[in-house]
Parts: structure tokens; C-alpha cells; sequence
């Protein structure tokens, strides 16, 4: 079985289907994400609330955590594995800049915004994560926490830019698994592109919408 | 019509190389190919090199030209190889780029000649495919469905030209590879070793040095022969299916 996975993960084809698969699994996660973090619109207290629900899964939430590094991690060293293949495969480059019109914002910036996402994982880590893990366990408002960071003026930028450039990221990301993994056909073409750019606008806007929406004053301490 | 040419010089594959400019006075009914004769002509006239460059059947079937027109892989004209590029698709007073397909799997050889060995060797990988010989079999004792049949057909159509590899951004032959192992997959005489032919084709692709799909693509905006990204998919589907199929690899 390792060495299947190993001679898999070896070839260019196996190595963009395991990113197609961690990349679908980590849009699942990214969704339940600001589902969860809507709450935060409604109340502080509620988003407490879920984030106390999340603690009392106990040593669930630890494999969960645990599962979810290993998922960003896999999809990051198979993009840098295919990402210096693709860079080796061509030492001389063109002079005119031509194309055939093929390209698209998106997938032209996929390695840009896959860097900048990365940054911007880093930072949230330490936002709120490490800041946890470090401090004292459950007794602070993580709410609070929340909303002081994202409604400051950087913390604000950076989260609604964050957001945007994951919107960016799903736009070509999201259809691009599907054909990774062999996934085409006439009969659904259309609705994976369509439901790809649903994805990558709701979540783009979704997460930017709320510190811009708890400035305007939703949610709140009571 | 006059013309200004910007292009690549190589005198061998160990050569740096440069761009060098030129005067062409070109037809407009002229080919793209006939005008760089015409071009030649004038160069051995004053005792210079010629420009090498690939070209064979000048009828778009052979898959022997290949040239990056101002970018793009044989030239400003969709569904059209060098050779069947003329010279009205240009203007008076034009300034082009011409460069060689660039892929470190395809050396340059000379000037514009690069070596394309490695689709061959793609080919070799995919191996044979089990028929009887004999006499030509009645031709319905096979049935085919027609849709399998005008895929095959479809993916057949690649004359091996190497445009969506020089057209690549990661300089990746799949959509090549992806022809050539759907053009079997699809029909049943190509059954009997279709696991074996989609490892073996993507290992030799993998060993040759070309990169990896990131689904740009650009290969099929500029192949001459509108081969479609829905063969890249089954490549991959035919792929991932014979790496999970308990069978003999490659």
C-alpha cells in the first residue's frame, strides 16, 4: 500500500490527483469554516457558543486538527513538487509574450495566491490558534478576541484581502481538481465551472463580509 | 509586402543562441514556410547560413513544423499548422518573432530544428495492441458504438506536432499523451493492453522531462488539430484506473 502510494505520488498525474482530493477536502473544511464563523454576525456569545461545542468533542478535535495540518501540508509539498517540476521543464523561455488566450486570471496567479494563502495561514495561526495554545486555556472571550483582531484597521485589510485571494485561488482551483481527477463531461462541465465560481465568490465575500459587517455593528457583546 | 524578422539562431545544440533580424520581401499568397525559403534563398545569395527549420509534407498532416510565431505555437491562425499559415495573415510592415518549440524534453538542434525524439518514445512505451492478422475482418463483426468511435477519431487526429507542449506554460505533453492513449481507450481493440499502455505512456512522458497539467489550457488553443482537453481527463481517469487495478505494472 506505501509503496503503491509512493510510486503514485512519484508520476505528475498522481501528485495533481492528491492535490485535486487534499484541495476538494480543505474547500469542504474552508466552508464549514465561515459557516461557523457567521455565527459571529449573530453573537458573541453564540460563537462562543459553537467554539465550546467544538472543544467538548475533546480528543476528537485533536485528531480533527491534527488531520487538517496533515491535509494542508500534503497540498502544499505536492504544489511545490509539481510547481519545481513545471519550472525545470523549461530553461529557455519565450521572448514574445504570446498565448493562446487560454488562461485565466485565476490559473495564471495560482502559485502567487498559493504563496500569499500561506502567509496569510501562518499569520492566522498565530492569531488565534498559537495565541490559545500558549494562553490561558478557555478562560479568555475568544470572540472577543476575534473581533478585536478583524475589526483593526491591518487585522481588517488583512483578513478581507486573505478572503479575496481565496476567491481567486478556488476560481481556477476548484474546476482544475475536477479535471485533475479525470472528472469531464459534456452533461457537467458547466455546472462544476458554475459551481466553482459560486464556491469562489460566496466564500470570498462570506469572509470578507464579516468584519466589514461587524464594523457597521452587527453581532455584538450581549 | 515588407517584413522584419526576429530569429532564433543556434548553430548547434550546445550553441547559446540569439535573435538575429532580417528583411524579407514576402506574397501575401505565399505560405509562412515559402516566405522563410525565399528568406534562405537570399541568405545563401550573400553567402550566409540559412535558417533551419522542420517541415516535410506542407499540407498540415505530418506534424513536421512546428515555429513559435510572436508567441505562439504555429503562428496568429486557430486550427492551422505553420505550413498552412499565409502570409495574408499578416500586415505590411510587420515586425515577427519566430523561436523554436521551447521544452528542455525538446532540444534545439539546430536554429528552429528542435528534437521532438520524445514523443517517439512516448509511442514506443504505449507498445502494440493485440489484433488477429490475416485477412481483413468483416468490418461489423466488431460492433463499435459511434460515439466511442468519433472520440477515437477525435483524439487520432494529432499529427504529433508538439504545439501544446511549446504552447505549455509548464511545457507538459499531456494533452499529446493524452491523445494517443485515448485514441485506444475508446475502442475495443485497444482493450486488451489499455492498463499497461496508460502507465507505461505516463511513466516515459514523466521520465522525458516535460512538466505537469495545471489545466491552463493553452495546448488546446493552440493545437493545429483542435484535439480537446476532455482527452487530458481521460488520461488521468485512465490512469488513476489502471494504478488501482491489481494487475501486472509496467
Amino acid at each position: 500500500m506505501l509503496n503503491w502510494l509512493a510510486r503514485v505520488l512519484r508520476s505528475s498525474i498522481g501528485r495533481k490527483s492528491g492535490m485535486a482530493i487534499s484541495g476538494l477536502l480543505l474547500v469542504g473544511f474552508t466552508i464549514t469554516h465561515l459557516l461557523g464563523n457567521l455565527t459571529l454576525l449573530q453573537s458573541n456569545a453564540a460563537f462562543n457558543a459553537y467554539a465550546q461545542k467544538l472543544h467538548d468533542l475533546g480528543p476528537l478535535l485533536t485528531v480533527a486538527e491534527l488531520g487538517l495540518l496533515a491535509l494542508f501540508l500534503f497540498h502544499i509539498v505536492l504544489a511545490i513538487a509539481v510547481s519545481m517540476r513545471n519550472q525545470g521543464a523549461r530553461s529557455v523561455g519565450y521572448r514574445a509574450a504570446g498565448g493562446t488566450g487560454q488562461k485565466t486570471i485565476g490559473s495564471r496567479t495560482m502559485r502567487f495566491t498559493a504563496l500569499l494563502l500561506l502567509i496569510f495561514l501562518v499569520i492566522h495561526i498565530a492569531d488565534f490558534r498559537w495565541k490559545k495554545l500558549v494562553g490561558a486555556e478557555g478562560s479568555e472571550d475568544l470572540a472577543q478576541l476575534v473581533v478585536d483582531r478583524i475589526t483593526q484597521p491591518f487585522g481588517m485589510t488583512l483578513y478581507i484581502v486573505a478572503a479575496l485571494v481565496l476567491g481567486l485561488h478556488l476560481s481556477h482551483g476548484f474546476k482544475s481538481a475536477f479535471q485533475s481527477l479525470g472528472l469531464r463531461h459534456n452533461k457537467f462541465n458547466r455546472s462544476i465551472e458554475c459551481l466553482g465560481w459560486a464556491l469562489a465568490i460566496g466564500l470570498a465575500l462570506g469572509f470578507a463580509a464579516i468584519p466589514v459587517a461587524l464594523v457597521m455593528g452587527a453581532g455584538g457583546a450581549s | 509586402m515588407q517584413l522584419t524578422l526576429e530569429i532564433w539562431r543556434q548553430a548547434g545544440p550546445q550553441d547559446k543562441g540569439r535573435f538575429e533580424t532580417y528583411q524579407v520581401k514576402a506574397s501575401p499568397d505565399m505560405s509562412f514556410l515559402e516566405m522563410l525559403d525565399v528568406l534562405n534563398e537570399d541568405l545563401l545569395a550573400q553567402g550566409k547560413e540559412p535558417v533551419a527549420f522542420d517541415h516535410d509534407c506542407r499540407e498540415g498532416i505530418c506534424g513536421s513544423c512546428s515555429l513559435v510565431i510572436d508567441g505562439v505555437p504555429h503562428g496568429p491562425k486557430d486550427l492551422t499548422t505553420t505550413c498552412q499559415l499565409h502570409m495574408r495573415s499578416f500586415q505590411e510592415g510587420d515586425r515577427i518573432t519566430i523561436e523554436p518549440f521551447r521544452a528542455n524534453a525538446f532540444p534545439v538542434h539546430k536554429d528552429l530544428v528542435i528534437d521532438r525524439s520524445a514523443f517517439d518514445r512516448i509511442m514506443q512505451a504505449g507498445g502494440y495492441i493485440s489484433v488477429n492478422t490475416g485477412s481483413a475482418p468483416e468490418a461489423h463483426s466488431v460492433p463499435v458504438p459511434k460515439e466511442n468511435a468519433e472520440q477515437a477519431m477525435d483524439a487520432a487526429a494529432c499529427i504529433g506536432c508538439g504545439a501544446c507542449v511549446a504552447a505549455c506554460p509548464n511545457a507538459a505533453a499531456m494533452l499529446f499523451t493524452a491523445a494517443k492513449v485515448s485514441q485506444y481507450a475508446n475502442l475495443p481493440q485497444g482493450q486488451p493492453e489499455r492498463t499497461h499502455r496508460a502507465l507505461a505512456m505516463v511513466q516515459q512522458m514523466d521520465a522525458e522531462g516535460f512538466g505537469a497539467c495545471t489545466n491552463h489550457y493553452e495546448c488546446m488553443g493552440a493545437c493545429p488539430k483542435g484535439i480537446s482537453v476532455d482527452n487530458i481527463a481521460r488520461l488521468n481517469r485512465e490512469y488513476l484506473r489502471a494504478e488501482s487495478l491489481p494487475e501486472l505494472k509496467p
